[in-house]
């Protein structure tokens, strides 16, 4: 947030504001109140609107237990007077509306483990020339029966992921000790040895690899470095949107003017200019485009022609894509090479459709689908065999490199020919 | 297909829509508690500097807006609607708080062993010398520095106006350079 006034200049705001942030940390973490509120919020309902309750939920709940017991009688009814043959007994659930899930596993990859962790469940992956680093939850080597958090590094492009040891500094999503210490969910290499590991609440800093960990400051939710700097998008409580520049490995960020609110964000830079997406549940998103490495945005509104985006994916030059979801739920990809001042509506996609990464001239779309490509703006998608199942994430490292995780974040993907051909390697 | 057969799907059509329906309102507030809970926490133990006081001040201010959370939901920021009450909650515990004090001459209870304020004074001064501030300034400062918020967003969390809200942020300020012999 930008005030007008002086208070953010004053020196002893400005300890203030460092000591809050310092403190805020003390506080508890409130997983366990929050269920506990859930629960006390039910009985405390229940007991103090009885009349309300019962208007509200009472005739509900009696229409649903007489249309379940109808239900049931008839079933019963029909299995017990006229029972059919089997081939015509349809279960109940079968005709429901109900959406069928994607399958969220991946086909196994079968050859000799890749890595020293055993049950690996992949959050994020970064690669960086031949090296790469993978951020993960694993199965605690002292006690099986427990997940631990584990960061892996490969050297040889991606085929083998030893781990590293993380100092116990901090956690993952999904771990036996859950996030008790700071948690991070995503990490970023700028070279071999500089990268960050980062959340909404933490954020970290290495210059050897991984080896050891440096906290800074505050967190954030989306980072990316390109060339010798990096921008940083972090977001406060009230969801508004903060965006910070420093060089890369610097402790000390610079905060630039931004004053927007966002659910959700999404930030890709390419050579050409960086963006940032600012997504918000059930209303239009904003795409805000950097030409200055960050240091200032442009807002370019709603960049899809119909409904809202879901992703944006910055080419190299003036090029840039965007997933959009229209307001009859189907999705496409709209791209633009003119810095996103004009964009253009491709074919439609599958509606499981909600990753998207690469230059306008390659983009590779991804979600509960596996993986689709196209080479001419979206407006033609060739499904790739190689990649099935949910994935999770998709991203390109240069015009040849890209790399794809399942969703279950057992399985990484690479492709070193522009997504023509991909490689699996199952850590699960 | 029977007719028998149709009453029964339509019947279960009708009963997991309903079913679905009761289920949304639930998981609305749940989640919504689930996902801003830890926020809330954070901002209630800078205000109250005590992680109990905190935990009870974030709970009960969603129970007593739970038989309302239609108008919570319904609301242009749900959130801030949600950090008002709790703001309003939290000066009010502390003016009773206050009250009880005079009311009662009974040893104090040991302190919480989380208590921030005790533990990290002698090491933060401005973190002890807000918990000296009286609970509007504190609360101004904290939406400030803390939340980020502007001076319309607090001036509607503490239930002011924009004036009032500069005012208490210059006061909280004006205290703090005092109490850590700053000149302005």
């Amino acid at each position: 947030m930008k005030h007008d006034d002086d208070f953010d200049a004053d020196p002893m705001g400005q300890e203030l504001r460092a000591s809050l942030v310092r403190h805020a940390a003390d506080a508890p973490r409130g997983d366990f109140l929050a269920e506990r509120i859930i629960a006390a919020a039910d009985q405390a309902g229940a007991a103090a609107r009885p009349h309300r309750a019962r208007r509200r939920w009472g005739l509900p709940l009696i229409a649903a237990g007489a249309v379940a017991a109808a239900a049931a009688l008839a079933f019963v009814g029909v299995q017990a007077l006229q029972p059919q043959p089997k081939h015509h007994q349809q279960p109940l659930a079968s005709h429901t509306p109900t959406p069928t899930p994607s399958p969220t596993t991946t086909p196994p990859v079968v050859g000799p483990p890749h890595t020293d962790m055993k049950r690996v469940r992949i959050l994020d992956v970064t690669f960086v020339e031949k090296h790469a680093w993978a951020l993960a939850s694993a199965e605690c080597t002292n006690d099986p029966a427990k997940r631990c958090t584990a960061l892996l590094q490969s050297t040889d492009q991606g085929r083998n992921w030893p781990s590293v040891p993380t100092q116990g500094l901090f956690n993952v999503p999904g771990v036996s000790a859950g996030c008790s210490t700071a948690c991070v969910t995503n990490l970023r290499f700028v070279n071999d040895t500089l990268g960050y590991a980062f959340g909404p609440t933490a954020l970290y800093l290495t210059k050897d690899g991984g080896a050891t960990w440096t906290q800074l400051r505050g967190g954030a939710i989306a980072l990316e470095s390109l060339d010798k700097d990096v921008i940083r998008v972090s977001r406060t409580a009230s969801g508004r949107v903060r965006v910070s520049v420093a060089p890369n490995g610097d402790r000390h960020w610079t905060k630039v003017p931004f004053d927007d609110t966002a659910d959700s964000v999404a930030l890709n830079r390419g050579h050409g200019a960086s963006y940032l997406l600012l997504m918000r549940t059930g209303g239009p998103s904003t795409l805000y485009r950097s030409e200055d490495k960050g240091h200032s945005w442009t807002s370019l509104g709603e960049p899809c022609p119909t409904g809202r985006s879901l992703a944006v994916a910055a080419g190299n030059d003036a090029g840039v894509s965007v997933l959009c979801k229209a307001p009859d739920d189907t999705r496409f990809v709209a791209t633009s090479t003119d810095f996103g001042a004009h964009f253009t509506a491709g074919d439609p996609v599958p509606t499981s459709a909600d990753l998207l990464a690469g230059d306008p001239s390659t983009v590779l779309l991804a979600g509960g689908d596996g993986l689709s490509r196209s080479t001419s703006a979206g407006r033609g998608w060739t499904q790739i065999a190689q990649v099935t199942g949910t994935l999770g994430f998709v991203g390109t490292e240069s015009e040849t490199k890209a790399t794809a995780v399942s969703a279950d974040g057992r399985t990484i993907w690479t492709t070193r020919d522009g997504g023509r051909h991909w490689k699996a390697v199952s850590l699960g | 297909m029977t007719t028998r057969g149709s009453v029964q799907r339509i019947a279960g059509w009708c009963c997991l829509l309903l079913v679905e329906v009761l289920v949304r309102h639930e998981v609305g507030f749940a989640g919504f508690v689930r996902e801003h809970t830890p926020v809330l926490l954070r901002t209630a133990y800078l205000m109250t500097g005590n992680a109990q006081a905190a935990e009870e001040l974030v709970q009960d201010t969603f129970v007593r807006l739970y038989p309302k959370w239609d108008k919570v939901e319904s609301a242009e920021v749900p959130i801030a609607y949600v950090r008002r009450a709790m703001t309003n909650g939290y000066i009010n515990f502390q003016r009773r708080a206050a009250r009880r004090e005079y009311a009662y001459e009974d040893v104090p209870e040991r302190l919480d062993e989380r208590d921030a304020f005790g533990q990290l004074a002698d090491r933060d001064q401005i973190w002890a010398g807000l918990r000296a501030l009286p609970e509007r300034q504190r609360a101004a400062l904290v939406l400030r520095f803390f939340e980020d918020l502007s001076d319309e967003e607090s001036a509607a969390a503490l239930d002011c106006r924009v004036g009032t809200v500069r005012s208490l942020i210059s006061r909280g300020l004006s205290t703090l350079r005092e109490q850590m012999g700053t000149p302005r």
